[in-house]
């Protein structure tokens, strides 16, 4: 990916991570497709970050950021398809008791790892969704389809506040 | 050995690629159990490009892995144009080893610093050194970023590349990419490479020797990557067709990765191999890095595995210089690389390619409308995973004659793997019971 990122800057990045071959742990990447679909206010950047969150965040390293929004599968300990917002712009809060997204180690690392080259958007937001089945296999579960339009209405309103 | 009783039991090691499982049983002083077990799942690859027509199938087998997907492209392509009877031309050449060098680049860098160096800093993992050794860990950043920038502007994409075809590119860089790529790594790679020379030469490996047969690809003329015959320490070169005199996988009944032997009771593939087999054809600047951290061309320190990866690092961003300034000497010309005609013929095309773990096999049988009837990749970690146990056997007497208790001896078989740089996930192929 070559975001060409000298001197650019975003309001808004929004970043969807997971594996889209893991059934609901694809949630993210599903849900930045159907974003990317709709329109959406000038400045704002869609991105799938796959299973790959450190490489999105080192090309955007060099991007000024207002916000990054990440959107990926959460286990909270909630009912599939509930949904949890995670304020992650403070470095140092590790663990707010809503439980840990299934990148966990992974994305709280990335964006560990990402500040030391720089990426500091100013505010760091993870939404996330509850997964219900975690399996081989392309496609969520219907549970979590059907939460998809009221994920994408949360981005929505999340991309317009402050 | 010291009479001990040690009960190793490592379930999914870390900071491996894949799924691999240390078991050490020390009774008295005496080693009851002493195994590497891989539990991986098999990929079943070879069977899923059967009936896959020519063009598709570099694009399936470079899924076997996001970390030498660009070994695996290449090897399939290779393996398809001798099969197909398909020549590339120069340019071809020299964009697909540039390609090439930018993988070894990206697995070397991701293994040295975030893999295998926190155990020498006492780290757990590379996060906590994002706070202890923040310039440290802010150079591996920046040169996975580079070898990442590198696979895309050759390849198309930072893994799993879109532009390699058989015959050529869909897309090639400009001259003037080509220049910029040159004046980053004169500017950027380089000084970071001194760096961490300097970084390396404070953290010496682990005292342990076993010399085993070494087996990686030999070209007379160049540290060979992209082909070559297959050379032995023991035994000398063969063609690459007659891999499987060399490799001989056969199962065993702990492990989904096959293993392997030639001329003793296991061989190792990989970077060590590969300085060991072709010391000489390093760069200079290699050479230089190499006799700075004690690497020979005849070393036998499975460890000194890691420090044979930062030298190919070296070697791979000098070489790169002399393909780029070829290139740009000689211009580009998009019509030279750019999906040529093919006619499908029935045929076989075996291709050994030197990925950043070892020698990788990609080995297609065509019928006469170009479609796969039959398929064998050997993976570099297979080839390695007898070693690894051969290693264990020799390496826990050491460590509990130097007084190791059970932490520390885990600790350090877990280091051992590590050093070998295991892509599991690669490795794991069907098992008949």
């Amino acid at each position: 990916m070559n975001l060409a990122c000298e001197d650019a800057s975003f309001s808004v990045v929004v970043v969807g991570v997971g594996n889209p071959l893991l059934g609901d742990e694809g949630f993210g990447v599903e849900a930045v497709r159907r974003l990317a679909k709709e329109t959406l206010p000038s400045g704002v950047l869609v991105l799938e970050g796959g299973t790959s969150s450190l490489d999105v965040f080192l090309d955007l390293g060099e991007c000024q950021i207002e916000k990054l929004i990440v959107v990926d599968a959460v286990r909270a300990g909630q009912p599939p398809g509930s949904l949890v917002r995670v304020d992650l712009t403070d470095g140092e809060k590790q663990g707010t008791g809503l439980g840990v997204s299934l990148h966990d180690l992974g994305l709280l690392d990335s964006l560990r790892l990402a500040r030391v080259m720089g990426f500091e958007p100013q505010k760091i937001v993870l939404l996330g969704v509850e997964p219900e089945k975690m399996e081989w296999g392309e496609g969520l579960t219907p549970r979590l389809k059907e939460t998809l339009p009221k994920v994408l209405d949360e981005i929505k309103k999340e991309i317009q506040s402050d | 050995m010291k009479n001990v009783d040690l009960d190793i039991n490592v379930h999914y090691i870390t900071r491996v690629e894949g799924h691999g499982n240390v078991v050490v049983k020390v009774k008295e002083g005496e080693l009851k159990e002493c195994r590497w077990e891989i539990p991986e799942a098999p990929r079943f690859f070879e069977a899923m490009v059967r009936g896959r027509k020519w063009p598709d199938i570099s694009q399936i087998t470079s899924r076997i892995c996001g970390i030498c997907s660009v070994g695996h492209t290449t090897a399939s392509l290779r393996a398809t144009e001798k099969a197909l009877d398909v020549e590339i031309s120069e340019q071809t050449l020299l964009l697909r080893k540039l390609l090439l060098h930018g993988e070894t680049l990206q697995s070397h860098v991701l293994h040295v610093y975030f893999l295998a160096v926190p155990d020498l800093l006492g780290a757990g993992s590379v996060i906590p050194l994002a706070e202890s050794h923040t310039d440290a860990v802010k150079m591996a950043l920046r040169m996975k970023k580079f070898a990442n920038d590198m696979c895309d502007l050759f390849g198309g994409r930072t893994v799993h590349p879109i532009t390699p075809c058989v015959g050529g590119f869909t897309e090639v860089p400009t001259v003037d990419q080509l220049v910029a790529w040159k004046k980053r790594t004169v500017e950027e790679f380089v000084p970071d490479a001194k760096a961490t020379l300097a970084l390396l030469k404070t953290l010496p490996m682990p005292p342990f020797d076993r010399e085993t047969e070494y087996i990686s690809l030999h070209r007379d003329d160049e540290y060979a990557f992209y082909d070559g015959q297959m050379m032995s320490s023991d035994t000398g070169c063969v063609p690459e067709e007659d891999y499987l005199g060399m490799t001989n996988e056969f199962v065993v009944p702990h492990s989904f990765g096959k293993w392997t032997k030639h001329n003793r009771d296991s061989l190792a593939v990989g970077a060590l191999a590969r300085t060991n087999n072709n010391f000489e054809l390093l760069s200079p600047m290699a050479k230089d890095a190499a006799a700075e951290l004690g690497l020979t061309p005849h070393t036998i320190n499975p460890f000194m595995n890691n420090v044979a990866q930062f030298v190919e690092c070296v070697h791979c961003a000098e070489d790169s210089l002399k393909l780029l300034d070829q290139l740009i000497e000689t211009g580009i010309d998009p019509a030279l690389s750019v999906d040529p005609p093919i006619t499908p013929k029935a045929g076989r095309g075996v291709a050994c390619v030197e990925v950043p773990r070892g020698i990788l096999v990609h080995d297609y049988t065509y019928s006469d409308d170009g479609e796969v009837v039959a398929a064998n990749c050997v993976i570099p970690t297979n080839q390695n995973h007898n070693n690894i146990e051969r290693d264990f056997e020799a390496y826990v007497p050491q460590l509990v004659d130097e007084g190791k208790d059970s932490a520390e001896v885990q600790q350090h078989l877990e280091m051992l793997v590590r050093s070998y740089d295991p892509c599991i996930s690669c490795s794991v192929h069907l098992v008949e019971l």
